[in-house]
Protein backbone atom coordinates (compact mmCIF):
# COMPACT_ATOMS: atom_id res chain seq x y z
CA UNK A 1 0.00 0.00 0.00
CA UNK A 2 1.45 3.44 -1.16
CA UNK A 3 -0.06 5.36 1.63
CA UNK A 4 -2.37 4.24 4.56
CA UNK A 5 -4.15 7.42 6.67
CA UNK A 6 -6.60 6.17 9.28
CA UNK A 7 -8.46 8.78 11.52
CA UNK A 8 -5.70 11.50 10.73
CA UNK A 9 -6.23 14.69 13.03
CA UNK A 10 -4.33 17.65 13.18
CA UNK A 11 -5.19 20.79 15.18
CA UNK A 12 -3.53 24.34 14.77
CA UNK A 13 -3.62 27.15 17.33
CA UNK A 14 -3.66 30.10 15.73
CA UNK A 15 -1.05 33.08 17.19
CA UNK A 16 2.67 34.13 17.99
CA UNK A 17 4.92 33.04 19.95
CA UNK A 18 6.29 29.33 21.02
CA UNK A 19 2.95 28.39 22.46
CA UNK A 20 0.30 30.51 20.97
CA UNK A 21 -3.45 31.06 23.04
CA UNK A 22 -5.07 31.82 20.02
CA UNK A 23 -8.42 29.33 18.89
CA UNK A 24 -7.77 25.99 17.86
CA UNK A 25 -8.16 25.63 14.21
CA UNK A 26 -8.98 21.86 12.89
CA UNK A 27 -6.72 21.53 9.50
CA UNK A 28 -7.29 17.55 9.54
CA UNK A 29 -10.14 16.24 10.91
CA UNK A 30 -10.56 12.26 10.97
CA UNK A 31 -9.22 11.65 7.59
CA UNK A 32 -9.16 8.33 6.20
CA UNK A 33 -7.59 7.47 2.87
CA UNK A 34 -5.84 4.63 0.98
CA UNK A 35 -3.51 4.66 -1.79
CA UNK A 36 -2.21 1.67 -3.87
CA UNK A 37 1.03 1.61 -5.03
CA UNK A 38 1.30 2.59 -8.12
CA UNK A 39 -1.60 4.63 -8.32
CA UNK A 40 -1.71 8.78 -9.41
CA UNK A 41 -4.21 9.65 -6.60
CA UNK A 42 -5.73 13.45 -6.85
CA UNK A 43 -6.19 16.05 -3.69
CA UNK A 44 -8.55 18.17 -4.75
CA UNK A 45 -10.50 20.62 -2.18
CA UNK A 46 -10.79 24.07 -1.41
CA UNK A 47 -8.32 26.70 -0.02
CA UNK A 48 -7.34 25.41 3.46
CA UNK A 49 -9.26 22.01 3.10
CA UNK A 50 -5.77 20.44 4.42
CA UNK A 51 -4.27 19.21 1.85
CA UNK A 52 -0.79 20.91 2.23
CA UNK A 53 -1.11 19.66 5.91
CA UNK A 54 -1.59 15.95 4.74
CA UNK A 55 1.17 16.11 2.63
CA UNK A 56 3.56 17.63 5.27
CA UNK A 57 2.18 14.93 7.48
CA UNK A 58 3.31 12.36 4.99
CA UNK A 59 6.47 13.41 4.46
CA UNK A 60 6.88 13.71 8.46
CA UNK A 61 7.54 17.43 8.38
CA UNK A 62 4.98 17.77 10.75
CA UNK A 63 3.52 15.21 13.11
CA UNK A 64 -0.23 14.50 13.39
CA UNK A 65 -2.58 15.56 16.25
CA UNK A 66 -3.96 12.07 16.44
CA UNK A 67 -4.29 9.02 14.02
CA UNK A 68 -1.64 7.25 12.26
CA UNK A 69 -0.49 7.62 8.75
CA UNK A 70 1.66 5.20 6.63
CA UNK A 71 4.12 5.48 3.68
CA UNK A 72 5.02 2.18 2.23
CA UNK A 73 4.26 0.67 4.94
CA UNK A 74 5.92 2.76 7.78
CA UNK A 75 4.98 4.77 9.98
CA UNK A 76 5.19 8.14 9.52
CA UNK A 77 6.23 8.81 12.65
CA UNK A 78 7.78 5.98 14.26
CA UNK A 79 9.61 5.21 11.08
CA UNK A 80 9.89 8.66 9.95
CA UNK A 81 13.50 7.44 8.78
CA UNK A 82 12.19 5.18 6.75
CA UNK A 83 9.40 7.17 5.19
CA UNK A 84 12.23 10.01 4.37
CA UNK A 85 14.20 7.73 2.80
CA UNK A 86 11.18 6.64 -0.07
CA UNK A 87 9.77 9.46 -1.07
CA UNK A 88 10.08 12.60 -2.86
CA UNK A 89 8.63 16.43 -2.25
CA UNK A 90 8.11 18.83 -4.71
CA UNK A 91 5.62 21.75 -2.94
CA UNK A 92 5.21 24.44 -5.31
CA UNK A 93 5.74 27.70 -6.37
CA UNK A 94 9.54 29.07 -6.96
CA UNK A 95 10.71 28.64 -3.58
CA UNK A 96 13.16 25.61 -2.19
CA UNK A 97 16.01 26.70 -4.33
CA UNK A 98 19.39 28.57 -3.59
CA UNK A 99 19.33 30.93 -5.88
CA UNK A 100 22.88 31.54 -5.40
CA UNK A 101 23.68 28.60 -6.62
CA UNK A 102 23.88 26.96 -10.33
CA UNK A 103 21.13 24.45 -11.04
CA UNK A 104 23.74 21.29 -11.02
CA UNK A 105 25.03 22.68 -7.34
CA UNK A 106 21.13 23.01 -5.85
CA UNK A 107 21.11 18.94 -7.25
CA UNK A 108 24.60 18.04 -5.83
CA UNK A 109 23.92 19.18 -2.49
CA UNK A 110 20.36 17.45 -2.32
CA UNK A 111 21.87 14.44 -3.98
CA UNK A 112 24.45 14.53 -0.84
CA UNK A 113 21.27 14.92 1.60
CA UNK A 114 19.96 11.36 0.24
CA UNK A 115 22.63 9.86 0.65
CA UNK A 116 24.53 9.51 -2.95
CA UNK A 117 27.90 9.29 -3.23
CA UNK A 118 29.72 12.58 -4.92
CA UNK A 119 29.97 10.61 -7.99
CA UNK A 120 26.29 9.16 -8.14
CA UNK A 121 25.14 12.83 -7.27
CA UNK A 122 26.95 13.67 -10.39
CA UNK A 123 25.69 11.15 -12.22
CA UNK A 124 22.20 11.81 -11.21
CA UNK A 125 21.89 15.70 -11.28
CA UNK A 126 23.29 15.09 -14.68
CA UNK A 127 20.11 12.35 -15.84
CA UNK A 128 17.71 14.65 -14.25
CA UNK A 129 18.94 17.66 -15.44
CA UNK A 130 18.37 15.93 -19.35
CA UNK A 131 15.23 14.48 -18.13
CA UNK A 132 13.95 18.06 -17.42
CA UNK A 133 15.72 19.81 -20.39
CA UNK A 134 17.65 21.57 -18.29
CA UNK A 135 20.89 20.56 -19.61
CA UNK A 136 21.91 23.94 -21.25
CA UNK A 137 21.63 26.02 -18.45
CA UNK A 138 22.82 23.36 -15.56
CA UNK A 139 25.67 25.74 -14.66
CA UNK A 140 24.05 28.65 -14.77
CA UNK A 141 22.93 30.40 -11.45
CA UNK A 142 19.40 29.79 -10.49
CA UNK A 143 18.00 33.06 -10.03
CA UNK A 144 18.74 33.70 -13.51
CA UNK A 145 15.92 30.98 -14.16
CA UNK A 146 12.48 31.45 -15.47
CA UNK A 147 9.70 30.73 -13.38
CA UNK A 148 9.08 27.80 -15.47
CA UNK A 149 12.68 26.78 -15.55
CA UNK A 150 12.42 26.73 -11.76
CA UNK A 151 9.62 24.34 -11.36
CA UNK A 152 11.71 22.12 -13.72
CA UNK A 153 14.31 22.43 -11.48
CA UNK A 154 12.17 21.61 -8.08
CA UNK A 155 10.77 18.80 -9.77
CA UNK A 156 14.26 17.38 -10.68
CA UNK A 157 15.41 17.95 -6.65
CA UNK A 158 12.16 16.14 -6.11
CA UNK A 159 13.25 12.71 -7.99
CA UNK A 160 16.98 13.01 -7.10
CA UNK A 161 16.15 10.50 -4.31
CA UNK A 162 15.24 7.97 -6.86
CA UNK A 163 11.42 7.94 -4.45
CA UNK A 164 8.80 5.22 -4.50
CA UNK A 165 6.15 7.89 -3.62
CA UNK A 166 6.55 11.58 -4.59
CA UNK A 167 4.17 14.03 -2.70
CA UNK A 168 3.87 16.83 -5.41
CA UNK A 169 1.74 20.27 -3.99
CA UNK A 170 0.41 22.26 -6.26
CA UNK A 171 3.21 21.59 -8.47
CA UNK A 172 1.49 23.54 -11.66
CA UNK A 173 0.63 26.78 -10.06
CA UNK A 174 1.58 29.30 -12.36
CA UNK A 175 2.79 27.28 -15.53
CA UNK A 176 2.53 28.12 -18.85
CA UNK A 177 0.10 25.81 -21.32
CA UNK A 178 3.58 24.40 -22.70
CA UNK A 179 5.07 23.46 -19.21
CA UNK A 180 1.93 22.28 -17.93
CA UNK A 181 1.61 19.53 -20.93
CA UNK A 182 5.45 18.44 -20.40
CA UNK A 183 4.12 17.80 -16.30
CA UNK A 184 1.70 15.83 -17.39
CA UNK A 185 3.51 13.88 -19.48
CA UNK A 186 6.22 13.30 -16.61
CA UNK A 187 3.31 12.11 -14.86
CA UNK A 188 2.71 9.64 -16.85
CA UNK A 189 6.34 8.49 -17.47
CA UNK A 190 6.81 8.32 -13.44
CA UNK A 191 3.79 6.18 -13.39
CA UNK A 192 5.16 3.93 -15.79
CA UNK A 193 8.28 3.50 -13.70
CA UNK A 194 5.55 2.52 -11.23
CA UNK A 195 5.64 5.10 -8.52
CA UNK A 196 3.27 6.48 -6.60
CA UNK A 197 2.01 9.99 -6.71
CA UNK A 198 -0.14 11.76 -4.74
CA UNK A 199 -0.60 15.57 -6.55
CA UNK A 200 -2.42 18.26 -5.02
CA UNK A 201 -4.33 20.73 -7.28
CA UNK A 202 -6.56 22.95 -8.44
CA UNK A 203 -6.69 22.43 -12.03
CA UNK A 204 -9.82 19.93 -13.01
CA UNK A 205 -8.36 19.02 -16.38
CA UNK A 206 -4.82 17.73 -14.69
CA UNK A 207 -6.61 15.62 -12.22
CA UNK A 208 -9.30 14.53 -14.76
CA UNK A 209 -6.30 13.80 -17.02
CA UNK A 210 -3.34 12.28 -15.05
CA UNK A 211 -4.88 10.97 -12.05
CA UNK A 212 -6.31 7.36 -11.42
CA UNK A 213 -8.57 8.02 -8.55
CA UNK A 214 -9.17 11.61 -6.81
CA UNK A 215 -10.08 12.45 -3.43
CA UNK A 216 -12.52 15.81 -2.83
CA UNK A 217 -11.59 16.80 0.21
CA UNK A 218 -13.02 19.63 2.51
CA UNK A 219 -12.79 21.17 6.18
CA UNK A 220 -10.31 18.29 6.73
CA UNK A 221 -12.86 15.87 5.93
CA UNK A 222 -12.61 13.02 2.75
CA UNK A 223 -16.00 14.06 0.45
CA UNK A 224 -15.01 11.02 -1.61
CA UNK A 225 -12.38 8.86 -3.12
CA UNK A 226 -13.71 8.06 -7.08
CA UNK A 227 -12.19 7.55 -10.46
CA UNK A 228 -13.09 11.25 -12.14
CA UNK A 229 -15.53 9.23 -14.57
CA UNK A 230 -16.97 7.17 -11.51
CA UNK A 231 -17.42 10.03 -9.53
CA UNK A 232 -19.25 11.92 -12.04
CA UNK A 233 -21.07 9.28 -12.51
CA UNK A 234 -22.31 8.28 -9.28
CA UNK A 235 -23.14 11.94 -8.19
CA UNK A 236 -26.76 12.53 -9.08
CA UNK A 237 -25.64 15.38 -11.25
CA UNK A 238 -26.96 16.90 -14.02
CA UNK A 239 -26.47 15.79 -17.20
CA UNK A 240 -24.79 18.57 -19.81
CA UNK A 241 -26.21 19.06 -23.35
CA UNK A 242 -23.75 20.93 -25.98
CA UNK A 243 -25.65 22.09 -28.88
CA UNK A 244 -24.69 24.24 -32.27
CA UNK A 245 -27.98 26.23 -32.70
CA UNK A 246 -29.55 29.49 -32.05
CA UNK A 247 -32.76 27.73 -30.50
CA UNK A 248 -33.57 29.31 -27.45
CA UNK A 249 -34.09 26.28 -24.38
CA UNK A 250 -34.75 28.27 -21.51
CA UNK A 251 -38.24 27.37 -21.26
CA UNK A 252 -37.66 24.09 -21.46
CA UNK A 253 -38.83 21.79 -17.96
CA UNK A 254 -35.35 20.66 -16.50
CA UNK A 255 -33.48 23.24 -17.48
CA UNK A 256 -31.15 24.44 -14.93
CA UNK A 257 -28.73 27.24 -16.60
CA UNK A 258 -28.11 27.81 -20.53
CA UNK A 259 -24.36 29.38 -21.37
CA UNK A 260 -24.42 30.13 -24.71
CA UNK A 261 -20.79 31.64 -25.98
CA UNK A 262 -20.22 32.30 -30.24
CA UNK A 263 -23.23 30.61 -31.24
CA UNK A 264 -22.83 27.45 -29.78
CA UNK A 265 -24.52 26.36 -26.16
CA UNK A 266 -23.92 24.68 -23.08
CA UNK A 267 -27.12 23.68 -21.27
CA UNK A 268 -27.21 22.29 -17.60
CA UNK A 269 -30.16 19.89 -16.89
CA UNK A 270 -30.95 18.25 -14.10
CA UNK A 271 -30.89 14.80 -15.23
CA UNK A 272 -31.03 12.09 -18.33
CA UNK A 273 -35.12 12.58 -19.10
CA UNK A 274 -34.66 16.24 -19.44
CA UNK A 275 -31.27 16.19 -21.41
CA UNK A 276 -33.50 13.71 -23.65
CA UNK A 277 -36.33 16.61 -23.98
CA UNK A 278 -34.01 19.31 -25.03
CA UNK A 279 -32.49 17.14 -27.21
CA UNK A 280 -35.76 16.37 -29.02
CA UNK A 281 -36.73 19.86 -28.93
CA UNK A 282 -33.54 20.68 -30.43
CA UNK A 283 -33.78 18.15 -33.19
CA UNK A 284 -37.16 19.78 -33.98
CA UNK A 285 -36.40 23.24 -34.34
CA UNK A 286 -33.35 23.46 -36.37
CA UNK A 287 -29.86 22.21 -34.46
CA UNK A 288 -26.17 22.02 -37.13
CA UNK A 289 -24.67 19.63 -34.20
CA UNK A 290 -25.86 18.23 -30.93
CA UNK A 291 -24.55 15.63 -27.67
CA UNK A 292 -24.84 14.97 -24.30
CA UNK A 293 -21.93 14.93 -22.05
CA UNK A 294 -21.34 13.47 -18.77
CA UNK A 295 -20.13 16.12 -16.51
CA UNK A 296 -16.89 17.16 -16.16
CA UNK A 297 -14.49 16.78 -12.70
CA UNK A 298 -15.18 20.19 -12.72
CA UNK A 299 -18.93 20.59 -11.87
CA UNK A 300 -18.71 17.81 -9.93
CA UNK A 301 -16.31 19.74 -7.52
CA UNK A 302 -18.36 22.47 -7.97
CA UNK A 303 -21.36 20.69 -6.69
CA UNK A 304 -20.19 19.12 -4.23
CA UNK A 305 -18.05 21.99 -2.65
CA UNK A 306 -20.37 24.42 -3.74
CA UNK A 307 -18.89 27.84 -4.92
CA UNK A 308 -17.25 28.44 -2.22
CA UNK A 309 -13.58 28.85 -3.09
CA UNK A 310 -13.51 32.62 -1.88
CA UNK A 311 -14.29 31.47 1.66
CA UNK A 312 -11.20 31.24 3.82
CA UNK B 1 30.16 12.48 7.40
CA UNK B 2 28.80 13.11 4.72
CA UNK B 3 26.36 15.04 5.85
CA UNK B 4 28.61 17.41 7.04
CA UNK B 5 31.34 17.76 4.35
CA UNK B 6 27.82 18.46 1.95
CA UNK B 7 27.16 21.41 4.85
CA UNK B 8 31.13 22.71 4.06
CA UNK B 9 30.68 22.46 0.73
CA UNK B 10 27.26 24.26 -0.13
CA UNK B 11 28.20 27.10 2.82
CA UNK B 12 31.54 27.40 0.54
CA UNK B 13 29.56 28.04 -2.87
CA UNK B 14 27.32 30.50 -1.08
CA UNK B 15 30.20 32.62 0.05
CA UNK B 16 31.90 32.72 -3.13
CA UNK B 17 28.09 33.99 -4.54
CA UNK B 18 27.41 36.29 -1.72
CA UNK B 19 30.39 36.95 -0.02
CA UNK B 20 28.94 40.01 2.39
CA UNK B 21 29.54 37.63 5.31
CA UNK B 22 33.56 37.85 5.00
CA UNK B 23 33.18 41.69 5.77
CA UNK B 24 34.00 41.43 8.68
CA UNK B 25 37.26 39.20 7.73
CA UNK B 26 37.90 43.13 6.23
CA UNK B 27 37.65 45.41 9.21
CA UNK B 28 39.50 42.73 11.72
CA UNK B 29 42.85 44.49 10.83
CA UNK B 30 41.84 48.40 11.18
CA UNK B 31 40.27 46.97 14.87
CA UNK B 32 43.83 45.63 15.20
CA UNK B 33 45.42 48.67 14.20
CA UNK B 34 43.49 50.74 16.89
CA UNK B 35 43.69 48.16 19.78
CA UNK B 36 47.71 48.16 19.03
CA UNK B 37 47.50 52.37 18.96
CA UNK B 38 45.77 52.54 22.06
CA UNK B 39 47.94 49.70 23.95
CA UNK B 40 51.16 51.24 22.37
CA UNK B 41 50.11 55.11 23.75
CA UNK B 42 49.66 53.32 27.07
CA UNK B 43 53.06 52.17 27.03
CA UNK B 44 51.80 48.42 27.76
CA UNK B 45 53.92 46.20 25.76
CA UNK B 46 52.33 42.98 28.36
CA UNK B 47 49.41 44.21 26.09
CA UNK B 48 50.68 43.73 22.47
CA UNK B 49 49.28 40.19 22.33
CA UNK B 50 45.63 40.81 23.81
CA UNK B 51 45.09 43.94 21.13
CA UNK B 52 45.85 41.50 18.57
CA UNK B 53 44.36 38.26 19.52
CA UNK B 54 40.81 40.46 20.58
CA UNK B 55 39.85 41.65 16.93
CA UNK B 56 40.75 38.01 15.57
CA UNK B 57 38.44 36.35 17.94
CA UNK B 58 35.75 39.23 18.12
CA UNK B 59 35.50 38.12 13.89
CA UNK B 60 35.91 34.38 14.69
CA UNK B 61 32.89 34.82 16.95
CA UNK B 62 30.25 36.94 15.35
CA UNK B 63 31.22 35.61 12.00
CA UNK B 64 29.61 32.15 13.56
CA UNK B 65 27.18 33.23 15.65
CA UNK B 66 25.90 35.30 13.36
CA UNK B 67 25.62 32.30 10.52
CA UNK B 68 24.57 29.97 13.47
CA UNK B 69 22.29 31.99 14.13
CA UNK B 70 20.77 33.04 10.70
CA UNK B 71 21.08 29.24 9.22
CA UNK B 72 17.34 28.49 10.10
CA UNK B 73 15.70 31.52 9.44
CA UNK B 74 17.47 32.15 6.10
CA UNK B 75 16.97 28.13 5.16
CA UNK B 76 13.04 29.27 6.29
CA UNK B 77 12.78 32.55 4.08
CA UNK B 78 14.10 30.36 1.07
CA UNK B 79 11.99 27.55 1.47
CA UNK B 80 14.52 24.73 1.55
CA UNK B 81 13.78 24.17 5.47
CA UNK B 82 11.11 21.94 4.86
CA UNK B 83 12.42 19.53 2.11
CA UNK B 84 15.36 19.07 3.96
CA UNK B 85 13.28 18.32 6.89
CA UNK B 86 11.97 15.56 4.83
CA UNK B 87 15.06 14.60 3.59
CA UNK B 88 16.59 11.34 5.21
CA UNK B 89 19.88 12.99 6.05
CA UNK B 90 19.85 14.63 9.97
CA UNK B 91 19.98 18.40 9.12
CA UNK B 92 22.30 19.18 12.34
CA UNK B 93 25.59 17.44 10.76
CA UNK B 94 24.90 19.68 7.50
CA UNK B 95 24.33 23.24 9.42
CA UNK B 96 27.41 22.15 11.80
CA UNK B 97 29.50 21.62 8.67
CA UNK B 98 27.85 25.26 7.21
CA UNK B 99 29.45 26.47 10.24
CA UNK B 100 32.51 25.03 10.76
CA UNK B 101 33.28 25.99 7.33
CA UNK B 102 32.39 29.42 8.61
CA UNK B 103 34.75 28.49 11.60
CA UNK B 104 37.33 27.62 9.28
CA UNK B 105 37.38 30.78 7.30
CA UNK B 106 37.51 32.56 10.96
CA UNK B 107 40.59 31.62 11.51
CA UNK B 108 42.11 33.66 8.93
CA UNK B 109 41.33 36.99 10.88
CA UNK B 110 43.74 35.15 13.19
CA UNK B 111 46.28 34.91 10.41
CA UNK B 112 45.99 38.50 9.23
CA UNK B 113 46.57 39.52 13.38
CA UNK B 114 49.56 37.32 12.81
CA UNK B 115 51.13 39.12 10.03
CA UNK B 116 50.38 42.77 11.33
CA UNK B 117 51.99 41.44 14.21
N1 LIG C 1 1.33 26.51 10.52
C1 LIG C 1 0.02 26.77 10.67
N2 LIG C 1 -0.42 27.46 11.74
C2 LIG C 1 -1.74 27.70 11.91
N3 LIG C 1 -2.71 27.28 11.09
C3 LIG C 1 -2.34 26.60 9.99
C4 LIG C 1 -0.95 26.30 9.72
N4 LIG C 1 -0.89 25.59 8.56
C5 LIG C 1 -2.16 25.46 8.13
N5 LIG C 1 -3.04 26.06 8.98
C6 LIG C 1 -4.51 26.08 8.84
O1 LIG C 1 -4.95 24.79 8.52
C7 LIG C 1 -5.96 24.82 7.54
C8 LIG C 1 -5.58 23.97 6.35
O2 LIG C 1 -4.49 24.56 5.66
P1 LIG C 1 -3.76 23.89 4.40
O3 LIG C 1 -3.45 22.49 4.73
O4 LIG C 1 -2.63 24.78 4.03
O5 LIG C 1 -4.90 23.96 3.28
P2 LIG C 1 -4.80 23.78 1.69
O6 LIG C 1 -3.40 23.39 1.35
O7 LIG C 1 -5.80 22.74 1.37
O8 LIG C 1 -5.17 25.10 1.10
C9 LIG C 1 -6.18 26.29 7.19
O9 LIG C 1 -7.31 26.74 7.89
C10 LIG C 1 -4.94 26.97 7.68
O10 LIG C 1 -5.23 28.27 8.12
MG1 LIG D 1 -2.02 24.25 0.09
Amino acid sequence: MGVRVIDLTRSFRKGKGWRPKGPEVTALDGLTLEIPDGEVHGLLGPNGAGKTTLCKILSTILLPSSGTAEVLGYDVVADAHEVRRRIGIVFGGEHGLYWKLSARQNLRYWAALYKLTDAEGDHRASELLARLGLTAKADDLVETFSRGMKQRLHLARGLIGDPKLILFDEPTIGMDPVAAHDFRRLIGELREEGRTILITTHDMDEAEEVCDRVTLIDKGRVIATESPRGLAQMSSLHRWVEAETTADVTHLPGVVAVESRAGFVRIKTDGDASARRVIDFLLDNGVRSVRAVPPTLEDVYLDLIGARGMEV
Amino acid sequence: MRAFLAGVRIQFWLIRRQPDDLLTLCTIPFTAVIMLSVVIHAIRPDLVTNALLAPALIGLWGFSIGLAGEVIESERWVGTLNPSLAAPTEMHSVYFGRIMAVMGLGVIPLGETWLLG
